[in-house]
């Protein structure tokens, strides 16, 4: 990345916590809001949490990482999965491809505590919620990508000789690779999310349940803290799926 | 001889939109038939056909006497408008693809793509992604991969059309022994009335839609002279301007013609 990409948003990230770092120790932003300044923690009390913190809130974001990372693999099998298949079987695509985008306006949130009900507090609703929300932009981007070679280059490899399962592994999957990436890179940013809302509905680590502890017993630095890490988490997942990007397609 | 490639009243049509009508022709083993016509007549729709990729509508054909699709596509190698490589394998893993899928390892099918590959001035390459390649070598590698499908009939969908003058005459040079040797029938769909007459053995001149056959001319002395020097010679012009005159008379205002006009 160039100087000029980094330092707009740096110099605007920077203003930003200067201007709430002063607005908080000067008791300004809680005055204002009307709260008490216990409440309304500063960058600099935001920062001692972590450290002070830094066991219990490693611990606990270690749970969600992993929570984010199962859930991430289960959604990308999946979703690659079925979008070869809807791919493969023209009649199946036409009767599900609807019923696929229309599931996509049930919030995830509202079905979480029934995932809970039927898979208990251990990782299975979380990888469940994870799953289900990164599920969707997987599999419409690959099944986006599949139907994106043109049809001479099929038709080419069709005189050639290739059989159906070589055309898809030489040419359909290879052309899908970018469009997958676009997927990938939506769905790692949304799995945090849907983490701590998997956390929110019944479990006993990671970082979602530790902001519940931290909000019942105004802890909140510690809270702010957690949703730091939160979005480091999500972050570095984002810039790591970038890179195998652009390690993996080194043909553009 | 035995005819190749026979087209008996082949007709096409997409809906409502008659493409192809009553095509008949015949092309013999090693013969080179080219095939002019003006845009949207049916030109790659009927190599296509020829291919076992489409059904006609009407009518039948038949390549190397089997008159099903499938025997179609199992004797015909197809070289697309574009050039169709695939940028995410090297220029000989492109060239090799049909030995890949005709079930050669990867090592075996490099070895046995390489020998053409190098005689088509390519050798240095192999590793190059087709990225790096110019519009002449991305065409030689096309034309590599469709040669090296071992077919009996190529169908060539105006292989130099993306090229600029130079480079095109200097392509027609090379494509012209190649495809003189008599090993391989080939229909080659072109806009150029030159390159019609100096790679074909005969020219098939096609109607504006729904495409027909206007007539088929007989082309001089093809692939014996460079390219300039063969169209600068009488029994050429002669042709030329007959293939013109009878291309004119089916679509009047239509732009084709050689590369020179
Ligand atoms: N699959 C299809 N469905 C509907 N119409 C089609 C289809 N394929 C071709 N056509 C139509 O048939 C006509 C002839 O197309 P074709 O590509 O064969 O022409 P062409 O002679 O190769 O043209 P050009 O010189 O521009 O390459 C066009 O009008 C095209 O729109
Ligand atoms: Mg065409």
């Amino acid at each position: 990345m160039k100087a000029s990409q980094i330092v707009p948003p740096l110099v605007l990230a920077v203003l930003f916590l200067a201007a709430w770092q002063v607005a908080a120790a000067t008791g300004f932003l809680a005055e204002t809001l009307g709260l008490d300044p216990l409440l309304v923690p500063s960058p600099s009390e935001i920062a001692a949490a972590l450290y002070e913190d830094r066991a219990v809130l490693a611990e606990n974001a270690l749970v969600t990482l992993w929570e984010v990372l199962a859930g991430f693999a289960v959604a990308l099998v999946i979703g690659v999965g079925a979008a070869v298949l809807l791919h493969l079987h023209e009649p199946l695509r036409r009767a599900t491809y609807p019923l696929v985008v229309a599931s996509q306006t049930i919030p995830v949130i509202v079905i979480a505590p029934i995932l809970v009900v039927w898979f208990g507090y251990g990782i299975g609703p979380k990888l469940a919620v994870i799953a289900l929300i990164c599920f969707f932009p997987i599999a419409v981007n690959t099944l986006d990508g599949l139907r994106s070679v043109p049809v001479p280059l099929v038709e080419m490899m069709r005189t050639l000789d290739a059989r159906r399962s070589r055309i898809l592994v030489d040419v359909e999957l290879p052309a899908s690779l970018p469009y997958l990436f676009s997927g990938a890179k939506i769905a790692v940013a949304v799995a945090v999310i849907g983490a701590v809302f998997g956390e929110w509905v019944g479990a006993s680590s990671g970082l979602g349940y530790l902001m519940l502890q931290d909000n019942a017993q105004l802890e909140t630095a510690r809270l702010f803290a957690s949703v730091f890490l939160l979005s480091v988490i999500a972050l570095v997942l984002f810039g790591t799926v970038a890179l195998l990007e652009r390690l993996s397609i080194s043909w553009r | 001889m035995t005819a190749m490639v026979q087209a008996d009243g082949v007709g096409r049509r997409f809906g409502g939109l008659e493409v192809l009508e009553g095509i008949d022709f015949g092309l013999d083993e090693g013969e080179v038939l080219s095939v002019i016509g003006p845009s949207g007549c049916g030109k790659s729709t009927l190599l296509g056909l020829i291919a076992g990729l489409d059904r006609p509508t009407t009518g039948t054909i038949t390549v190397g006497g089997g008159t099903a699709s499938d025997d179609r596509l199992a004797r015909c190698a197809y070289m697309p408008q574009e050039d169709c490589l695939l940028p995410w394998f090297s220029a000989l893993d492109n060239a090799a693809l049909a030995l890949r899928n005709q079930g050669r390892g990867r090592k075996v099918a490099r070895e046995e793509a390489f020998p053409v590959f190098e005689r088509l001035g390519l050798g240095g390459f192999e590793d190059a992604k087709p990225a790096e390649l110019s519009g002449g070598m991305r065409q030689r590698v096309a034309f590599a991969r469709t040669w090296l499908a071992g077919k009996s009939v190529l169908l060539l969908d105006e292989p130099l059309a993306s090229l600029d003058g130079l480079t095109r005459r200097s392509m027609q040079a090379w494509l012209a022994p190649l495809l003189a040797g008599g090993e391989r029938s080939a229909v080659l769909v072109t806009h150029d009335l030159d390159e019609a007459l100096y790679l074909g053995d005969r020219v098939l001149v096609l109607s504006g839609r729904p495409g027909r056959v206007l007539g088929i001319r007989e082309a001089p002395g093809r692939g014996e002279m460079d390219p300039v020097e063969a169209s600068g010679s009488r029994a050429f012009s002669e042709s030329r301007n007959e293939l013109a005159s009878l291309l004119e008379s089916a679509s009047p205002g239509d732009q084709i013609g050689g590369s020179q006009s």
